[in-house]
């Protein structure tokens, strides 16, 4: 019943020996040869077995960061509980943190079985060499010296042949990005990615593009009416806290309101599901807008005072009639008119969207008609609204390049002039494939399966393909790192460092630290990277490359970003500094005009001397206003207008927040949507080789409507194809009165042919299905869009 | 203290199994000892889910401890401890009689503090001790597997573990209600990680007028200690039980 994690590791190994196990792998002879590779490396000190202690870190079982404290007993982890030192898990907002925190943090399931991912027998042991073709699972176990020797030497052919920009390199958002930014800068690879663009980046880019800020955080806790597009806090658990806020609202009787094709976890626990089409969204909310706009409901005084291109937006709104959007939606007209009254006339409230819309072809322009509702109603960085997080970090490290990096292989820049600083997936992934503008030959891809994350799961298979070296750092062998030439093991959270400016309305910075010696006897990634640096002699002008140690690297950040040393930041309580409150209204702050401003009186606005929008003129008063161009909240985008568009590129942006068709809706030969979406279960595709998390939900049924399974002749549990113009496959049907009639969806994450022995050959992986498509603005991979058809027969098709 | 009952909050239970997870962390299980169960109904566009968070309901008169022929099973209640023909006092120590010629001790911090019997009334082991860190002390294993525990539960709470990690542990198991937590003021692991604020452990004198049967659980002659707080809607009628899908 009751036993330490040795044993457990012991026995699953035992068990997974004796199963038969049959890849070169795990066979005896490479575990020996794996130990003796590590016998030389930098393992961490042999742990004092008399130790007992609870040490604070933060989760990175997804990207959330939840504070969390970890039991150490004699160098093994042996539980964990929440940490209410971290905010994350509590609250997001300063003024609510003291009191709920005596009520005590949470963790999600997946924070709960970090141990089981930790001391997973499927870890990659030690560096690994492909010695059969890609993807057929044969490796050798090399040592950490020769890893950086192989790596290195490959880097500096390629670098040498093909130009540094020929070097991809991607990496999970939140692990040591800086060290990994350096690397590639260095090296002269314009090409440095991260998960963002497949994750929110068309939420940021929406919500920076009306407001000023890329990450507004909704105070659900205080809220009267909350109405979400597409989003399943509930479930999708970014953050323990989400789900507590909520419920500590609903309890103060808030009315919780989910727009989204799916009856998802959220839906089931809010006072109203709105099931609509997917991708129709921002018709939606811009009827509802017609509709506040139509019988003058918006807050006039904020309108006239805060905004600009209301007199446009008003115009433009006038052709979004309910009536209309119920044929675009799906939603009745009179639902739309009751939920626009509803929100009118109910204060504070918070209108939010995150992967639902913003994983389609027109994520941007929708995430800017929902959020002109906060707009037209004034409630924004108030109480009980969307507030914008004010945040300190670490700083990084200005580096003095020897030449400027050549443009990125991805677009970023210039076909997509608005697109997010983590690059675009997609258009890398063509590039790989087409050889334009430029030929890649050389992939880092660090915790990312681009694999199995990237829409078009077929393409990216072959697009790995063809470049002429890979390496992957993951603490499993994912479908990527199947492809790889070298895998580089990946640290467990619990065995390395992170520095994690949270995601709280206030300034707040958490450590993540190793509570534990590498399970792999290994050295973690961050110190790779730099040793692979080191190899390669990369400097900048001023021989700043990668000489210190990694903790030294992070002090110099903490020192820069908070004026706080790496020991003090340890020696905190919880490891977590915490500075001042959430502020809110902080465009009403008065700042001082610059010298040599330029006041323009009839607007309102004041510039500085180069002519940039530095202030609003407010009854005698020169306060901040927000951080777009004209400083007041845009319902029309003069940036949007005057962008350069490429030539190849047929249309512009529209300034206002028009509602555009879906590109890969559904047709006649292909007449379902596909949706995904995420449960608490899992982390995307990541933890489904956790033992005891795989072990909740084994499966991920596609969820069929009951009326469409009957009309199609399905029964529950039923195997049938599933087919889109991208991929087909057999799926299980599970047949549901929680999903919208038109839309078929499932559980993101699972279908995996690699990963481990746990998640293998587990559901069915939606991004199989998709287009592969990025969004035109915010280059934002597009996983939630295509049309799909079900049959039993074989045959077909 | 009184007898401790979970209150389970369905209007805002979020069916994450986060405290499925946070009881298997805190006490390395194998089985899950608390499980979530999922159920759905209604009709399109208006369809309803469930879901139930339920571990081992340390009952009132719990079956398990009469039906188990070794004795097991205990429940930390002076009366019924005293009720038990099984159990003998003697000079302020506890024995459990396993056969006429077979007594055991029954160590003494599983039921008293500070001198007096517990009154939490847990239903815990008597011959397994836990630690601190999860880790138990089999050394007193009397399980014969005859599996009466599961079979005369009207929840078949106990489970049986089909591949126990070693000769000495125990083959069925169950939630025991985080005694040595509780018995600090520790709310239970399960509780403690609750993220939609709903389970908690309380005195059930405390629940009077709280319903104690929902979809999927009845309030059977044991006197479950359980009470919940239903979801506020209407349930339609063709509520049934699901996997987690």
């Amino acid at each position: 019943m009751m036993r330490g994690f040795q044993e457990f590791t012991r026995r699953q190994f035992l068990k997974s020996a004796s199963g038969g196990l049959a890849t070169i792998f795990f066979n005896e002879s490479l575990w020996k040869r794996v130990a003796s590779a590590s016998e030389d490396s930098s393992s961490r000190a042999t742990p004092d077995e008399t130790v007992d202690q609870w040490l604070p870190t933060c989760c990175m079982m997804c990207g959330g960061a939840t504070g969390m404290l970890v039991h150490v007993v004699g160098g093994r982890v042996e539980g964990v509980m929440p940490n209410d030192e971290n905010p994350i898990g509590v609250c997001n907002v300063s003024q609510d943190y003291g009191r709920e925190r005596g009520r005590g943090a949470k963790l999600c399931p997946k924070g709960n079985a970090a141990v089981a991912s930790l001391y997973d027998p499927d870890r990659v042991p030690a560096p690994l060499r492909r010695i059969g073709p890609r993807g057929s699972g044969r490796w050798e176990a090399i040592s950490w010296e020769e890893a950086v020797k192989e790596v290195a030497g490959r880097l500096r052919e390629i670098k040498e042949r093909y130009g540094p920009e020929s070097l991809f390199w991607c990496s999970e958002d939140a692990s040591f990005i800086n060290i990994q930014k350096d690397f590639c800068e260095l090296y002269g690879s314009p090409n440095f990615s991260m998960h963002s663009n497949i994750c929110d980046v068309s939420r940021k880019l929406g919500y920076k593009l009306v407001m000023g800020h890329d990450r507004p955080l909704g105070d659900l806790q205080n809220s009267k009416y909350i109405m979400l597009f597409g989003w399943n806090p509930m479930a999708a658990t970014k953050w323990a806290h989400l789900p507590a806020i909520i419920n500590r609202a609903r309890e103060l009787g808030a009315k919780l309101v989910v727009i989204d094709p799916v009856f998802t976890h959220t839906a089931a626990k809010a006072d109203e599901w709105v099931p609509i089409r997917p991708g129709t969204d921002g018709a939606l909310a811009l009827a509802m807008a017609h509709v506040i706009v139509r019988e003058g409901l918006f807050d006039r005084d904020f309108v006239r005072e805060w905004t600009t291109g209301f007199e446009e937006f008003s115009r433009f709104i006038k052709g979004y009639s309910p009536k209309w959007a119920e044929k675009v939606t799906s939603v009745p007209r009179e639902t739309i008119s009751r939920l626009a009254m509803e929100l009118a006339s109910t204060r504070p409230f918070v209108v939010d969207a995150w992967s639902g819309p913003g994983h389609h072809s027109n994520a941007t322009q929708t995430v800017r008609a929902i959020a002109s509702l906060p707009v037209l109603l004034g409630q924004i960085d108030r109480p009980g609204t969307l507030l914008f997080p004010e945040r300190k970090g670490p700083k990084r490290r200005g580096l003095k390049l020897e030449r400027p990096l050549p443009p990125r292989v991805d677009g970023l820049g210039t076909k997509y002039p608005f697109g997010h600083g983590s690059g675009i997936y997609c258009e890398a992934r063509d590039a790989m494939l087409t050889g334009k503008p430029y030929q890649l030959h050389a992939g880092v891809f660090v915790f990312q399966n681009f694999v199995m994350a990237v829409p078009n799961t077929t393409k990216n298979v072959e697009a790995l393909k063809r470049l002429d070296f890979i390496v992957a750092v993951d603490t499993l062998l994912s479908e990527t790192a199947e492809l790889a030439d070298i895998v580089i093991p990946g640290s467990h959270f619990f065995e390395r460092y992170e520095l994690i400016a949270n995601w709280t309305t206030w300034p707040t910075l958490a450590l993540r630290q190793p509570v534990v010696g590498s399970h792999v006897k290994g050295i973690p990634e961050y110190e790779f990277v730099m040793a692979l640096g080191r190899e390669l002699g990369l400097k900048d002008k001023e021989g700043k490359g990668f000489e210190m140690s990694y903790e030294g690297y992070m002090d110099a950040e903490l020192k820069s970003g908070i004026g706080m040393s790496l020991e003090e930041l340890k020696g905190l309580p919880g490891a977590v500094w915490k500075s001042g409150q959430t502020r809110y209204e902080k465009h009403l702050e008065e700042v001082k005009a610059p010298e040599g401003a330029i006041i323009d009186e009839k607007a309102g606005i004041v510039r500085n001397k180069e002519g940039k929008t530095v202030g609003i003129k407010l009854r005698e008063k020169i306060v901040k206003g927000f951080d777009t161009p004209s400083r007041r909240l845009e319902f029309f985008s003069r940036e949007l207008k005057e962008a350069v568009v490429l030539p190849d590129i047929k249309k512009g942006f529209d300034p206002l927040p028009s509602y555009e068709e879906p590109e890969d809706e559904p047709t006649k030969k292909y007449p379902l949507y596909l949706v995904a979406w995420k449960q608490a279960e899992h982390t995307q595709g990541r933890t489904l080789n956790n033992a005891w998390l795989i072990d909740l939900k084994p499966d991920n049924p596609l969820w069929v409507n009951t009326e469409t399974g009957k009309r199609l002749g399905l029964a529950e549990g039923e195997e049938v194809w599933m087919e889109s113009p991208y991929g087909k496959a057999r799926v299980k049907v599970h047949l549901t009165e929680g999903i919208h009639p038109e839309v078929v969806g499932l559980h993101h994450g699972y279908g995996h042919w690699a990963l481990g022995k746990l998640a293998k050959g587990k559901g069915v992986n939606d991004g199989l299905f998709m287009p592969g498509k990025a969004e035109r603005l915010s280059g934002e991979g597009i996983t939630k869009e295509v049309g799909v058809r079900i049959y039993k027969e074989a045959s077909k098709g | 203290m009184s007898q401790l009952a979970f209150l389970v909050n369905q209007y805002n239970c979020i069916g994450c199994h986060a405290c499925e997870m946070a009881c298997k962390q805190q006490w390395q299980t194998e089985l899950n000892w608390r499980k979530v169960r999922h159920f759905e109904g209604g009709k399109y566009p208006k369809p309803v889910r469930l879901f139930l968070s339920l571990s081992c309901q340390h009952c009132e008169e719990p079956a398990c401890a009469q039906a188990c022929p070794t004795k097991r099973y205990l429940k930390r209640d002076p009366e019924w401890i005293r009720r038990q023909p099984w159990i003998r006092e003697r000079e302020g120590k506890f024995y459990v009689v396993i056969t006429p010629t077979r007594e055991e001790e029954i160590p003494g911090h599983l039921i008293m503090s500070e001198g007096r019997l517990l009154e939490d009334g847990l239903v815990i082991y008597n011959d397994v001790v836990f630690g601190k860190g999860g880790r138990g002390d089999y050394s007193k294993h009397r399980c014969i597997q005859c599996g009466l525990c599961e079979k005369e539960c009207p929840y078949h709470v106990p489970r049986r573990n089909p591949e126990p990690p070693d000769e000495y542990s125990p083959r069925w198991e169950k939630c025991i209600g985080c005694y040595p937590l509780v018995q600090q003021g520790i709310p239970p692991a399960c509780a403690r990680t609750c993220m939609g604020l709903a389970l908690e452990m309380k005195p059930l004198e405390t629940l009077k007028g709280l319903t104690d049967e929902v979809p999927g659980f009845r309030y059977e002659g044991t006197k479950p200690s359980v009470r919940f707080i239903p979801v506020k809607s209407p349930l339609p009628t063709n509520i049934v039980e699901t996997p987690n899908l």
